[in-house]
């Protein structure tokens, strides 16, 4: 194959030229996230310096605390992916916290069962189990759309809310492990987690695994019939109707797509870092998810920039928490003002049009 | 005296790489009717949203009334006495026609609250005093598109006064309203007010304006006054280098086949006056059979049952023989109908999406997983549409960053770049340029020649008249046959008015 064609083959694309602007949405949230974390370490610490080096510098100054950056990234970018999928059908689902919650409550629990009769082969199992969890979750949204036309972004939320409840009723209630201060259920025996990659680092292989899905979805997306038409329906639903798609799929299965990643992002936790399920474990989940897909304006490709940027937001916040007086949740609040940040982007966009 | 002037205006679109506007100068004079008129994409609209503080001009100025005016708004605008009139309505479809015109101006009662009654009623007033029938209390999606037209011109009538900017206001009316606009236009005009009018139809501005200017590629070609030329210069003015239409040119010989479409005792009802009654109709292989009507009489109705977007009440629709509701969507849209809908916005196109999937979204999936996985098929096919419908500069750009009429070109280009076996066009013609309107009825003609069966649904008699075989029109939902005897323009208007249902 010549070079040309390899060019071709790479830039022919019937897509509109959005990548230009994705790595300026991409370098806007990195540039203001800097910023903002500068003026908290200023203005929120009596001491500034210890703050912006323990921000800055303690999730990169070793391997270890990289790649341990690196693996909270990883349940985020399957999450946001999810996100993803329903956002380009043009669904709002804001359910994906309850998903992920029920799926690592599922992995958690499925996890020992199965480890007793498969041994090591069991943590891929418990991930499916997970993301059974997750789609059984986002079931009653996708079926309600289907059926009935109902909004997903009520029903979503609402199913959410309530599968909170009691998957923290279910931890903290009949399935809590009695001997751990922890509300937190059974630890999961160590041959049945997620093979750590890297020790004494907490990164396992969900980080090859969220990379792959985001490169299969970017390629499902930019490559493929399906995608096109899951993106041309999401953008306009009559249209695609008038062109003869499977509009009646698409109406629920990018649901339950979502539902099934947000599902295994969960189990994802539970069979990572935290060894089990743990009361709150998914706390901001969902958030930083949809954050995520819009700093990585809703794109597949940087979906795991955007993820690494979030977790260095969680892990830099917490390090100068602890290593300084900076609040523990400045991280949460300039996550929120980067979101806000890259969301307003559109309404500059046209202001300077204007001008 | 100069009610208006725009010196020196420059417009750069960064999004499009596209100079829309280039040194523009233009005046409009009280009491005047100005023509602004040129292909697609010349910048008519782009100076219309300058003139009217939808957009700022990189550099030149705007002068009303002889002093600078700078607007930051549209409102600054209409604190001058601008109104707009878009080509595109821009209503709040779930509020009443009342409320869309009181909208950001409404009267109150109670301190913060609406007074709703006194919004209908000065709307009443308004509609009185210009002669409009539409229900104040009628909730805008309820409404055709020539009654969303009518409220559109209210609302600018409402809010302006001195200068009104009407952008292709004539693209989705019929005859009649055409019509009662046209009246309402002079009357404005001799009350003292400017109206800008920027349109294709080379007849209507000849009969209509009082001056005219040509753009070109963002650039004043020419200013003259309309009694200085006719309908058929004019036309060469907007399009260089296009001839007038002879009606007369017609096919001849090309023998009729089966029926492909067939729309038997056909009722639908609950659109009022829109309704369909018991509408009988066949189209065969190698005709165009066109039906024509003046909004509301139907003609969205009869689109909707014959692109199988709703079924009938009662009723058989056929398409080869078999009822339409039977055929699997795909198949039916990528191998046997075209289907260019009035409403392109939401039926037509995916205006967020690139030119390029809208290009090719009809047959996307007759391409095999490789050959779109590597893109090049695609684009090439897509280029090649493209291509035959005069859309340049279209890679990597989104629909939305095109000008209306480029946008009825993408949807020609995907719909008529194939061998469908029917074409159900519905106002195919509808803010074309009238190079691009003869090229897009010439490719009718061939598809019909070639053995299409072609259904043209239009609010333009003159559309039946240059290319129909066969013509109906449509009054209050009931089909007359039109004969070609006599006067074909005086037929039409008897059929079209209940003159002579």
């Amino acid at each position: 194959m010549s070079i040309a064609t390899r060019c071709r083959f790479r830039f022919d694309t019937i897509h509109d030229a959005g990548g230009t602007k994705t790595a300026m949405k991409l370098s806007a949230a990195l540039a203001s996230a800097a910023a903002l974390a500068a003026l908290a370490a200023a203005f929120l610490s009596s001491e500034p310096a210890s703050a912006l080096r323990a921000f800055f510098l303690a999730p990169f100054r070793t391997r270890t605390a990289f790649l341990s950056t690196l693996e909270l990234a990883a349940p985020l970018a399957v999450c946001a992916l999810g996100v993803i999928v329903t956002f380009r059908a043009g669904h709002y689902s804001l359910g994906g916290e309850g998903q992920a919650y029920a799926g690592a409550f599922a992995a958690a629990l499925a996890a020992p069962i199965l480890y007793e009769s498969l041994g090591p082969a069991s943590a891929p199992l418990a991930i499916l189990v997970g993301a059974l969890a997750g789609a059984i979750v986002s079931a009653p949204s996708a079926i309600g759309k289907r059926l009935a036309g109902a909004d997903v972004l009520l029903t979503s939320i609402l199913v959410s809310q309530g599968v909170i409840f009691a998957v923290d009723w279910a931890i903290g209630g009949p399935f809590r492990d009695q001997s751990s201060n922890l509300v937190a259920m059974r630890a999961i025996p160590r041959g049945a987690l997620l093979p750590r990659l890297a020790p004494p680092s907490t990164l396992t292989a969900a980080s090859i695994v969220a990379l792959a899905a985001c490169l299969i979805a970017a390629f499902y997306f930019e490559r493929t019939r399906s995608g096109t038409a899951h993106d041309l329906y999401g953008r306009n639903q009559r249209f695609a109707e008038l062109q003869g798609f499977d509009v009646a799929r698409l109406s629920w299965a990018p649901i339950v797509a979502a539902g099934v990643l947000h599902g295994a992002a969960g189990a994802m936790m539970a069979l990572g870092a935290r060894g089990t399920a743990i009361r709150g474990m998914s706390g901001g989940i969902g958030w930083s998810a949809i954050g995520a897909a819009l700093v990585a304006g809703s794109r597949p490709q940087a979906l795991p920039f955007a993820a690494l940027l979030f977790a260095w937001l969680d892990s830099g916040s917490r390090q100068a928490a602890i290593l300084s007086d900076l609040p523990p949740d400045a991280g949460q609040a300039i996550k929120a003002i980067v979101i806000l940040a890259v969301s307003a982007r559109p309404a500059i966009a046209a202001l300077r049009r204007r001008r | 005296m100069n009610i208006v002037r725009l010196a020196s205006i420059r417009k750069y679109y960064r999004s499009s790489a596209a100079q829309a506007l280039d040194g523009v100068d233009f005046e409009l004079e009280s009491g005047e009717i100005h023509a602004v008129v040129g292909e697609n994409g010349a910048g008519k609209s782009t100076l219309a949203r300058i003139l009217c503080g939808f957009e700022r001009p990189d550099s030149g100025a705007v002068y009303v009334k002889g002093a600078p005016t700078s607007f930051s708004s549209h409102r600054d605008a209409e604190r001058v006495g601008i109104g707009f009139v878009p080509q595109y309505s821009m209503l709040a479809t779930g509020l009443t026609a009342a409320e869309n015109v009181a909208i950001g101006h409404e009267p109150r009662c109670f301190g913060p609250f609406t007074d709703r009654r006194r919004a209908s009623y000065e709307f009443s007033l308004l509609a009185d005093r210009y002669g409009f029938t539409v229900d104040p209390d009628a909730i805008v999606a309820s409404l055709s598109s020539a009654e969303r037209r009518e409220v559109e011109i209210l609302r600018a009538l409402a809010r302006g006064g001195s200068v009104l900017v009407l952008d292709e206001p004539t693209s989705i009316l019929g005859e009649k309203e055409a019509a009662s606009l046209f009246t309402l236009v002079r009357r404005l005009r001799d009350s003292g007010a400017g109206i800008v009018y920027i349109s294709h139809r080379a007849g209507e501005i000849v009969n209509l304006a009082d001056r005219v200017t040509v753009l070109r590629s963002g650039v004043v070609e020419r200013s003259f006054a309309a009694a200085d030329v006719d309908e058929c210069e004019l036309a060469g003015l907007i399009v260089s280098g296009t001839a007038c239409v002879d009606p007369n040119a017609r096919r001849a010989g090309v023998a009729l086949g089966e029926p492909v479409l067939t729309i038997r005792g056909v009722s639908l009802g609950g659109r009022g006056s829109g309704s369909l009654h018991r509408v009988d109709l066949t189209v065969r292989s190698g005709e165009i059979v066109s039906v024509v009507a003046l909004g509301g009489n139907g003609l969205e109705s009869l689109e909707d049952i014959a692109a199988g977007v709703v079924g009938p009440d009662e009723g058989d629709v056929l398409v080869k023989g078999r009822p339409l509701a039977k055929w699997p969507r795909r198949e039916l849209r990528s191998r046997v109908m075209a289907y260019l809908p009035t409403d392109r916005e939401n039926r037509g196109l995916s205006p967020k999406a690139s030119v390029a999937m809208n290009a090719v979204a009809g047959r996307l999936f007759d391409y095999s997983f490789a050959e779109f996985a590597a893109g090049s098929s695609p684009l090439t096919d897509a280029g090649r549409m493209l291509g035959e419908f005069g859309v340049a500069n279209w890679k990597g750009r989104r629909v939305d960053t095109l000008s209306g009429g480029n946008r009825q070109r993408v949807v020609a280009s995907r719909e008529l770049s194939g061998d469908a076996e029917l074409v159900v066009a519905a106002n195919p013609a509808q803010g074309l340029d009238r190079g691009s309107r003869s090229r897009l009825l010439s490719r009718l003609a061939a598809m019909r020649d070639s053995g299409s069966a072609v259904l043209l649904l239009s609010s333009d008699p003159d559309d039946a008249a240059e290319l129909a075989d066969r013509s109906f029109a449509l009054y209050r939902g009931r089909l007359t046959p039109i004969e070609r005897t006599g006067s074909f323009d005086a037929a039409f208007s008897e059929a079209l008015t209940g003159a002579k249902p």
